[in-house]
């Protein structure tokens, strides 16, 4: 972990709402593992917190970050040019676990999609790679074409049905594991009650299960305190012990 | 060369610049990105004598130019600080100040002794005035109230060896009452100002932005309330007064020193630029070197007025 004077190479807009920015980060993608995220210092504003986003591809030496425009440090964001230079301290966090062996499903709910596109790209074609977009419609069904370049077998649905199956992404979920044989790993990213649906679901078919988590950060490295998430063991830092757990140590009673 | 040098009671430090409790951990994460004996003196997040869970999430909440934290005071309690934290800090070659907070004053004295007594610190900073942390029927802060104050620095006096230095709460009627409590009582300084108990609400949802309802807030933002306190308070003590709130850059820095403050605190600025305590440093020592200044003693209340 350090941080580091990176270049903005791209910064476009690719769906409502969302964008996608790329960064010359040789350090950061040379270290970079799925799940692990970016602490980005946006310049501007009467904001003065970094903001931590998941590492969503590496190229080479590019790093890219997936992020919606939710208020003024990501409008700001979203409002730099090609060529600025930014402060991003990373990679930072415990991502997913090496995958040795038996088949992967990665479950997406919405902006869930951003670390588990840098994730397919790892496990590459060799895994038997199974991919879940879960969206409330078809314009939050995102980066398809991404996972399919992966090689991964690609399943969508949405809340209101205007794209693929008309269910929450858990039903796809459970529908695979009960076809699936042999041993399946699941990594999933999304809303909270949607994790931890599919935590229950992994658990009924003890299927081991990785979460990445989200909570407001401050300082990224674990000394602040600030990004707790409840586990059977107490609270830990999402930033530092996290963002990805594994289903079975999350207290999912106490995530609200 | 210029001059840094300062003296809390009877521990010299370096240089004045100080990281602010519970905004470093105990510095094992700094310690990976920077030599923290650089510093002046390294201020651990406080610890309680019994471990403590902390405050449910979300624990903070950013505002203009600053943040709300309530996180509570988690932390692993005394043993656990003993057996895990102090052989880092016993091998770091820059002064050691360990922050405590216990229920009383009897409590208070005996994790002054155990952290004495385990020679991993060569201060103490008595934390009073945690807003997140309420105390006694009143439920207000120990720093809200002089008798409080000095029976809790009187007690770790009498047990405890170590300059002790208080941290107080800019949350009281006159700064100046409460900073000579901790005077009288036998302090070695004063820390002012811990973060301003405070608010966010989200209209949208109606709820407040934190679990905890309230919490502290701290960064840029206070900078302003904290200069004004450290002002009245150098004016009324005679023993040094460490400056916290808002500290970002060398001139913040300077500012302090020129109200009178004889050491200052890094605390949000940690948060936001992990490199911002030896950039504070190195800006102040390049900042006396431009005008001239040998020492900071001839910078240190001097402001106009």
């Amino acid at each position: 972990m350090r941080n580091w004077n990176c270049r903005l190479l791209s910064n476009r807009k690719i769906a409502d709402g969302v964008w996608l920015a790329a960064f010359d980060a040789p350090k950061i993608a040379a270290a970079a593992k799925p799940g692990q995220f970016v602490h980005v210092r946006v310049p501007g504003g009467e904001h003065i917190l970094r903001r931590p986003f998941s590492i969503h591809r590496v190229d080479g030496n590019t790093i890219k970050v997936l992020y919606r425009v939710v208020g003024a440090a990501t409008f700001a964001l979203s409002a730099l040019k090609a060529g600025t230079m930014l402060d991003i301290l990373g990679p930072l966090g415990h991502g997913f676990p090496a995958i040795n062996s038996g088949r992967v499903i990665l479950l997406a709910g919405g902006m869930g999609v951003a670390p588990l596109v840098f994730l397919a790209q790892k496990l590459g074609k060799k895994r038997g790679l199974t991919v879940i977009l879960g969206a409330k419609s078809s314009s939050g069904v995102l980066c398809a074409a991404a996972f399919r370049e992966t090689g991964a077998r690609v399943i969508a649905c949405t809340e209101d049905g205007s794209k693929g199956k008309q269910c929450l992404a858990t039903v796809l979920l459970e529908n695979e594991l009960a076809q699936a044989g042999g041993k399946t790993t699941v990594c999933a990213c999304g809303p909270n009650l949607m994790l931890k649906r599919a935590a229950a679901v992994c658990a009924q078919f003890k299927t081991p299960c990785y979460v990445s988590l989200e909570e407001r950060m401050a300082c990224g490295i674990g000394v602040c305190l600030c990004c707790p998430v409840p586990t059977v063991a107490g609270y830990k830092s999402a930033c530092k012990d996290g963002p990805v757990f594994n289903a079975l140590e999350v207290a999912w009673s106490n995530l609200k | 060369m210029v001059q840094l040098e300062i003296s809390i009671g009877g521990l010299r430090l370096k240089n004045p610049v100080m990281t602010a409790s519970g905004t470093f951990g105990h510095g094992t994460e700094f310690a990976e990105l920077y030599d923290i004996n650089r510093l002046g003196a390294v201020v651990t997040k406080t610890i309680t004598p019994l471990p403590r869970a902390g405050n449910p999430p979300p624990r903070m909440a950013e505002t203009p130019s600053g943040m709300l934290n309530a996180v509570g005071l988690q932390n692993g309690g005394l043993e656990e600080f003993l057996k895990n934290k102090a052989p880092f800090l016993r091998r770091l070659k820059t002064a050691v100040v360990v922050s405590i907070s216990a229920g009383g004053p009897a409590e208070f004295a005996d994790m002054a002794l155990a952290v004495e007594t385990s020679g991993c610190a060569d201060a103490l900073e008595l934390n009073l005035s945690c807003p997140n942390v309420l105390h006694g029927a009143v439920k207000n802060m120990i720093s809200q109230d002089c008798g409080a104050i000095e029976a809790v620095v009187s007690a770790v006096r009498k047990k405890c060896g170590l300059a002790a230095i208080a941290k107080l709460s800019p949350n009281v009627t006159d700064i100046t009452k409460t900073a000579l409590a901790a005077q009288n009582a036998g302090a070695d300084a004063v820390c002012l100002i811990n973060t301003l108990p405070a608010m966010s609400v989200d209209l949208k949802t109606r709820k407040p932005r934190l679990a905890n309802i309230t919490g502290g807030l701290s960064g840029p933002a206070i900078k302003p309330v904290a200069l004004k306190l450290v002002w009245d308070a150098v004016r009324a003590l005679d023993i040094p007064v460490i400056a916290c709130g808002g500290i970002t850059t060398a001139e913040d820095a300077l500012e302090f020193i020129l109200c009178g403050a004889t050491a200052v605190e890094v605390g949000t600025a940690n948060l936001t630029n992990p490199f911002a305590a030896p950039e504070i440093l190195s800006g102040m020592e390049r900042w006396l070197r431009e005008n001239k200044i040998a020492s900071l003693d001839e910078l240190r209340g001097k402001l106009i007025a």
